[in-house]
C-alpha cells in the first residue's frame, strides 16, 4: 500500500509545503525581470531618471530614535534583508512547528528525517512492541517507519472525527521542551493543553481540582452564551473526550485516570513503553523533539480539519452533536456528592440509545 | 442528557476501541467500520439527520428554511473558558503564554538597562493569587515577574501599546513609586542642608560656598577629632572630589562616639554636597560616602552575656 | 533503484545518514608490559576511532543532531562555537545518548592542514647529523599497493599491506590461533606450493635451455610427479634458510624485523627482502591505515609560498610551537626538548644536550618569567604516520630568513623593570611589570642574524 502511494504522496507533499508558494511568488513577480544584469549601463541612468525604479532593493532605513538604539547587526540586517538570493528547498526547523503537514502528506522520508524510527536501547524494550520493531542497529531498536505512518494516520483520523463532533481534545506533553509543541497543536485543533505536571486526580477528583476553573456555554458556532450562569457555576468539572499524550511513560497517572473514566487516549509509544496503556498507540521515538513536533503537528492539523468541518456544518444549520435542552441536572448531581459513578450509571442508558441513533445514521 | 459528558463521545470512542481490539492490524478498516468515522456520508443522509434533529414531527416534507438567529440562540455544549483548563491554573498559564508570545514577537526591539527602565510595582504574590484566584506557586510567579521585567526593559520610546497594556494588568493598584520627596535645594542664603546617621550619632550639616572652614558643634575639626583618621573621614566627600577649599562646613552632631560622629558627618556632608553639585553623584558613590551604613549595635538578650555571647557552660 | 524485495522502510533506512556512520575502529592496544601503565581516560587517542558529527546552526540551537534525542546545549553549543561530537552509544540503559566532543581530532586535523605538509613514508631522522631523510610520498604508484591491487605485479613494486598478519607483533595466543587457521587451509596451501614448485622448475628449465642454446619454443611444459614434490617438501623441511622465503611468499606475510646479530651464525628461517613500502614498517610493523592516513593528499613539498610584498619564499611561514618540556634530565636520562606543533608533540631537532648560544628562551630549562609559557617558531619538514597510527612530525627551528618576511619575533624575556622605579613614581596607574619593552633591540637582532646567515 505504501509502495504504491509513495511517489504520489511525495509530490503532493512537495506541492503542499509552504515554501513552494514563496518560489511561485518570486517567479511571478515582475520585479526580478527588471533587475536583469544584462541591462546596458547606458540605458540604466535614463530609466532611473524617469522612475524611482521599483527594482531598488535597499529600503531606506527608517531614521528614528528607536533605530539609533538598534543593535548594529540588526540594523544592517534590516537594511540588507531584501538583497541577495532566496535559498529554497532547505530544511528549516521552525517550519515543522509553524506549518505542520497533514496526515495525508506524511511520507516515510519525513518520518525518517524526524528520527521517529529510533527506539530505545535493546535492554529497555517492552516485548509488546515487537510488532512495531523493524530491527536492531547499534544497540537500539529501530521502529518500522510504515507502522508509524499507518498508526499516525489512524490517530489523526480519530482526532479529526472527535473534533468534528465537538469533543474536547487534550494535548499533554510534560517533558522539557515540549511546551511550544503542545501549545501549538492545541491551538490548531482548538483543544486544550498541559505542559506542566498533570495534577493527579484532575479527572477522578475533578470537582476539587478543576472546580474553580471557568466554563462557558457556547452555541453551535462556538459563540459564548451568557445564560444559566448560576447552574453553570455549580456544574461538575469537565472531562476531555480524547487525550493525546506525547510522553506516556511519565504520565502514567494521567493514562490511568483516563482508563478509569473511559476517556480514549492517543500516545507516542517508544519501544520501552507499554502500548496497552493507550487506546491508540503511535509507535515512534518520543525523545526527539523533532519527532514529537511532527506527530503533535499532524494530530493538531487533523483536529483543525475536524473543527473546520464542524463549523461549516454549523453554519449550514446542522449540529454534529445533540444540543442541550436545559441545565438542571447538575443541581441533582451536586446533591449527591458520590458524583461520577452514580451519574455515569444514570446516564448510561440514554447515552447508549443516542449512540445507537448515530449508528443508524 | 448526552451533553452532560460533553457530547457523549466517550461512549462512541469506547465502541471504536472494542472494534480496534478485534482487528488491531487493520487500522484503515477499523476507522471505516467505526461508528464515528463517516467522512463521506452521502449528502442525502445528512439532510435526513439534520431534519430529524431540528424539524418537528408536524412539519411537511420540505424542511423549513434555516433560522440562523434561532440556531445561534440555542445552547449547544459546555466548554472550558481557557485552553489551559485541565492544568488546574488556567488563568495563570494564559497570562504566561500571552506574555511569552508578546516577548517572542517583540524580542528584537531595543532595550534599555534595567536601571533606566520605568519602575513598575508588580503585584505581590499574595495579591496576584487573589486576582487570578488560583494557588500560584512562588517559583512560577517569579518566572512571570521575570518575563514582565524583560518586557518592561523594551525601550519606552518604541514600546508597543500592546505591551504597555499587557504590563499594566499586573500593576498594583495605586502608584507606590509615584510619591517622591521634593528635591532639596540650596536656600536663599546659599546653604545646603544634609543629614546623616551612623551608629548612634546623627549629624546635620550646612554647606555654603567658602574657603574650606569646618566647624563641628562650633569647634574646629582638630578640637573635636583628635585622631587624624576621623578628621579625614569627616571631610572625605570634599577631599575625594577636591572641593576641600571650595566650601565651608557647619556641622551639628549629637550622640554616639567619635568615629560614629565623624562618619555621620561624612554622610551629611556628602548629601549636602549633592544638593550643590548633583553631577558629583557617581564619584561620591564610588568613594562610598553616600552609602548609608545601617548597622546598629545589636541588643543584648536575656540569657546571653552580650548580644550573642553565652555564659560559659559548666557541667554541674 | 534498490531491489524490489526491500521494503520501503528498509530501503530508506539503508540510505539514511545515521546508518551510513562507519563502525568504530578498535582502540589502539595498550603496550604489553608488566609495568603499571597509568594513562588518562580523557587523553586524546593517537588516532580517531569514531566518526565526527556536525549539525547545521539552526538545528544546533534546538539541540537536534539527528540522533535519538536532542543533545544538551550546555555541553555542545555553549562550550564551543563549532561543536563537533562523536557518538559512543545512541541510547543506553540509563536513557542517555552517550557522546563526547570530537574537537580533539578535528581541530588537530585542521591545524595539520594549515601546515600545508605532504605526508611522507616514515623514515628514521638522524638527529645527530641533522640530515633530513628524503621525502617519499606514499601515493607513488610503486608503493601505493595492497595485497589486492594490480600494481603489485610490477617488478620491484612495494606494498603497505599484506593479507597475512605481522608475526613479530603477535602474542603467543594470537600466533597459535593463526597456526590453527593455516592448518585448516592445508590442502589449498599445498596446491599453491605445488604451483610455486612448478614455476620454479619451469624457470630452471628455461635457464638451462638458454644456457645450452636450445630452442625456447620447443620447451615442453614441466610435469611434476608426486614423488618429486615430496622430495621438494623434504628438502624444504630440512633447510630452514630456503623454507623461510617460501613460507613468507605462500602466506603473504609482511617481513619481520632484522634477525638479531647473535643468531646470524646459527640456522634460522630466512626471510625474503621486505616488500613493505617503508623500511621503518619492517621494523615496527605494517601500518594500520594507508600511510597517508588521509591527513594530506598532496604528493610533494614543491610549493612556493608567495609573500604579497617579498615575493616567492623558500620557506613557508613558520609555525609557533609551545615548549611542552624543556630539555634536561628526566628519570636519570638526558633528553631532548619536546615542543607542541599544531597539536602534535615533536622532539626538537636542534636542541642537543649541550648549551647553545641564542637558543629560544625556555628551551633549555623551565622559565617561569615567560607569560603564557615558552614558545618558539619552527619550520615543519616531514610528516608521516607510524605503524601505530600516530603522526610523526619533524621540524627545524625557524631560521631568521624564514621569519624575516613575516615580521615574526621570538619570544622575549621581560625587560629589566624594577619595582622601586614604580614605587617612587607619582603615577596612580599600576604598570605592567611583565610587559614587552621597545622594539629596537629585536629588529636589530633580526638584521644581525640575517647578516650572519647570509655570510655563512
Amino acid at each position: 500500500m505504501i509502495v504504491r502511494q509513495l511517489c504520489v504522496r511525495q509530490s503532493r507533499q512537495l506541492r503542499a509545503l509552504p515554501r513552494q508558494s514563496r518560489i511561485l511568488a518570486r517567479f511571478s513577480s515582475t520585479e526580478t525581470t527588471f533587475q536583469t544584469p544584462v541591462q546596458t549601463p547606458i540605458a540604466e541612468p535614463g530609466s532611473r531618471l524617469e522612475t524611482p525604479s521599483p527594482s531598488v532593493a535597499v529600503p531606506e532605513p527608517v531614521r528614528s530614535d528607536a533605530n539609533k538604539d538598534l543593535d548594529k547587526g540588526l540594523a544592517r540586517k534590516i537594511q540588507f534583508h531584501s538583497l541577495g538570493s532566496d535559498v529554497t528547498g532547505v530544511y528549516l526547523p521552525k517550519s515543522l512547528l509553524k506549518y505542520p503537514p497533514k496526515a495525508t502528506d506524511v511520507t516515510l522520508e519525513m518520518l525518517l528525517a524526524s528520527q521517529t524510527h529510533l527506539g530505545h536501547s535493546t535492554s529497555r524494550w517492552n516485548p509488546q512492541n515487537s510488532r512495531y520493531i523493524f530491527g536492531i542497529r547499534e544497540g537500539v531498536h529501530i521502529i518500522s517507519l510504515d507502522q508509524t505512518a499507518a498508526y499516525l494516520r489512524r490517530a489523526a483520523k480519530v482526532v479529526e472525527e472527535v473534533a468534528a463532533r465537538g469533543g474536547l481534545i487534550l494535548f499533554a506533553g510534560t517533558r522539557k521542551g515540549q511546551k511550544r509543541i503542545v501549545v501549538t497543536a492545541a491551538e490548531l485543533a482548538q483543544g486544550y493543553h498541559i505542559f506542566e505536571r498533570w495534577i493527579p486526580g484532575s479527572l477522578t477528583n475533578g470537582e476539587q481540582i478543576l472546580g474553580h476553573c471557568e466554563k462557558k456555554i457556547v452555541n453551535g458556532l462556538d459563540d459564548e452564551m451568557k445564560i444559566w450562569q448560576e447552574e453553570l457555576a455549580k456544574y461538575r468539572s469537565l472531562k476531555p473526550d480524547l487525550v493525546v499524550c506525547l510522553n506516556p511513560i511519565e504520565n502514567v497517572v494521567l493514562l490511568h485516570e483516563c482508563g478509569l473514566n473511559n476517556v480514549p487516549t492517543i500516545g507516542i509509544i517508544d519501544t520501552d513503553a507499554d502500548p496497552t496503556r493507550v487506546t491508540y498507540p503511535i509507535p515512534a521515538n518520543d525523545d526527539s523533539l523533532r519527532s514529537v513536533t511532527l506527530i503533535a503537528g499532524v494530530l493538531g492539523r487533523a483536529g483543525q480539519a475536524g473543527q473546520e468541518r464542524r463549523l461549516k456544518e454549523a453554519r449550514e444549520g446542522r449540529l454534529t452533536y445533540q444540543a442541550m435542552d436545559k441545565l438542571s441536572v447538575p443541581a441533582e448531581e451536586k446533591e449527591s456528592p458520590a458524583g461520577t459513578p452514580s451519574a455515569a450509571t444514570t446516564e448510561e442508558p440514554t447515552r447508549k440509545s443516542r449512540t445507537k441513533d448515530e449508528d443508524d445514521d | 442528557m448526552a451533553w452532560q459528558s460533553p457530547n457523549g463521545l466517550v461512549h462512541a470512542m469506547h465502541s471504536i476501541r472494542r472494534a480496534a481490539q478485534l482487528r488491531p492490524f487493520l487500522q484503515r478498516s477499523v476507522i471505516s467500520a467505526s461508528p464515528i468515522s463517516s467522512p463521506s456520508t452521502p449528502a442525502g443522509l445528512r439532510q435526513r439527520m439534520s431534519a430529524r434533529g431540528y424539524a418537528t414531527e408536524l412539519e411537511p416534507v420540505a424542511a423549513a428554511p434555516i433560522n440562523l438567529a434561532e440556531f445561534q440562540a440555542k445552547p449547544a455544549r459546555i466548554v472550558p473558558a481557557s485552553a489551559a483548563y485541565f492544568s488546574g491554573s488556567p488563568k495563570f498559564i494564559d497570562h504566561m503564554l500571552k506574555l511569552e508570545a508578546l516577548l517572542a514577537r517583540y524580542a528584537s526591539l531595543p532595550t534599555v538597562s534595567p536601571s533606566e527602565a520605568p519602575r513598575m510595582a508588580w503585584f505581590k504574590l499574595l495579591q496576584f493569587r487573589d486576582v487570578v484566584g488560583e494557588p500560584v506557586p512562588t517559583k512560577k510567579y517569579k518566572a512571570l515577574v521575570k518575563l514582565l521585567q524583560r518586557l518592561n526593559r523594551i525601550n519606552p520610546s518604541v514600546a508597543p501599546e500592546e505591551v504597555r497594556s499587557a504590563l499594566s494588568l499586573f500593576l498594583r493598584p495605586g502608584n507606590p513609586y509615584g510619591i517622591k520627596p521634593a528635591p532639596a535645594t540650596v536656600d536663599e542664603q546659599g546653604r545646603a542642608r544634609g543629614k546623616g546617621k551612623r551608629k548612634a550619632s546623627s549629624a546635620v550639616v550646612h554647606l555654603v560656598e567658602g574657603e574650606g572652614e569646618v566647624l563641628v558643634n562650633g569647634k574646629t575639626l582638630n578640637e573635636v577629632f583628635p585622631r587624624l583618621h576621623d578628621r579625614e573621614s569627616a571631610v572625605w566627600p570634599l577631599r575625594c572630589t577636591s572641593r576641600l577649599d571650595k566650601y565651608n562646613v557647619w556641622a551639628t552632631v549629637q550622640g554616639g562616639g567619635v568615629t560614629g560622629q565623624a562618619e555621620a558627618i561624612t554622610l551629611a556632608v556628602a548629601r549636602a554636597l549633592l544638593v550643590h553639585e548633583p553631577g558629583l553623584k557617581p564619584i561620591l558613590r564610588k568613594a562610598g560616602v553616600i552609602t548609608v551604613d545601617a548597622r546598629r549595635v545589636e541588643r543584648k538578650k536575656p540569657g546571653h552575656v552580650k548580644a550573642r555571647k553565652m555564659p560559659t557552660w559548666v557541667k554541674r | 533503484m534498490a531491489t524490489a524485495r526491500l521494503s520501503p522502510t528498509a530501503n530508506l533506512l539503508r540510505n539514511s545518514r545515521l546508518f551510513a556512520l562507519p563502525q568504530a575502529l578498535t582502540p589502539p592496544p595498550t603496550p604489553p608490559t608488566s609495568r603499571t601503565v597509568s594513562e588518562s581516560e580523557t587523553a586524546t587517542l593517537p588516532h580517531p576511532i569514531r566518526a565526527s558529527i556536525v549539525t547545521p546552526a539552526s538545528s544546533l540551537a534546538r539541540g537536534d543532531w539527528g540522533l535519538k534525542r536532542p543533545l544538551p546545549t550546555k555541553s555542545t553549543s555553549e562550550k564551543s562555537s563549532r561543536p563537533v561530537v562523536r557518538i559512543n552509544a545512541l541510547d543506553t540503559f540509563e536513557h542517555i545518548t552517550d557522546f563526547e566532543s570530537a574537537a580533539d581530532h578535528t581541530v588537530t586535523l585542521e591545524k595539520f592542514q594549515e601546515l600545508h605538509m605532504p605526508m611522507s613514508l616514515p623514515a628514521k631522522v638522524n638527529y645527530a647529523t641533522t640530515i633530513v631523510p628524503r621525502h617519499q610520498s606514499p601515493f607513488e604508484s610503486h608503493v601505493d599497493n595492497t595485497h589486492t591491487s594490480q600494481g603489485r605485479e610490477v617488478p620491484g613494486a612495494r606494498q603497505f599491506r599484506h593479507s597475512g598478519p605481522w608475526l613479530a607483533g603477535q602474542t603467543e595466543a594470537e600466533f597459535q590461533a593463526y597456526l590453527k587457521k593455516v592448518r585448516k587451509n592445508k590442502p589449498e596451501i599445498m596446491q599453491k606450493l605445488r604451483g610455486y614448485f612448478v614455476a620454479k622448475r619451469e624457470a630452471e628449465q628455461k635457464k638451462q635451455a638458454q644456457d645450452n642454446g636450445a630452442d625456447m619454443e620447443a620447451l615442453e611444459p614441466v610435469e611434476v610427479t608426486d614423488e618429486e614434490f615430496q622430495d621438494y617438501l623434504k628438502t624444504l623441511r630440512t633447510n630452514p634458510s630456503s623454507l623461510g622465503p617460501v613460507v613468507f611468499e605462500l602466506l603473504d606475510l609482511p617481513s619481520p624485523p632484522a634477525v638479531p646479530s647473535y643468531r646470524i651464525g646459527g640456522k634460522y628461517y630466512q626471510s625474503p627482502g621486505t616488500k613493505l613500502s617503508s623500511a621503518e614498517y619492517a621494523v615496527s610493523g605494517p601500518p594500520k591505515t594507508h600511510p597517508s592516513a588521509g591527513l594530506s593528499y598532496s604528493r610533494s613539498h614543491a610549493l612556493i609560498y608567495n609573500h604579497p610584498k617579498h615575493g616567492p619564499q623558500t620557506y613557508q611561514r613558520p609555525v609557533e610551537a609551545r615548549i611542552l618540556r624543556p630539555k634536561g634530565r628526566f628519570k636519570g636520562k638526558t633528553s631532548k626538548a619536546i615542543a607542541g606543533v599544531a597539536g602534535i608533540a615533536v622532539e626538537d631537532l636542534n636542541a642537543m644536550t649541550f648549551v647553545e648560544q641564542g637558543a629560544p628562551a625556555g628551551l633549555a630549562f623551565f622559565d617561569a618569567s615567560l607569560s603564557g609559557g615558552a614558545k618558539y617558531w619552527v619550520t615543519p619538514i616531514r610528516a608521516s604516520v607510524d605503524s601505530d597510527g600516530r603522526i610523526g612530525l619533524a621540524s627545524y627551528r625557524a631560521s631568521a630568513t624564514a621569519k624575516a618576511p613575516y615580521d615574526i619575533d621570538s619570544q622575549k624575556k621581560p625587560g629589566l623593570y624594577s619595582i622601586s622605579d614604580v614605587a617612587r613614581g607619582g603615577q596612580r596607574v599600576v604598570p605592567r611589570l611583565d610587559g614587552q619593552r621597545g622594539f629596537q633591540a629585536d629588529t636589530e637582532e633580526v638584521a644581525r642574524n640575517l647578516m650572519k646567515n647570509l655570510g655563512s
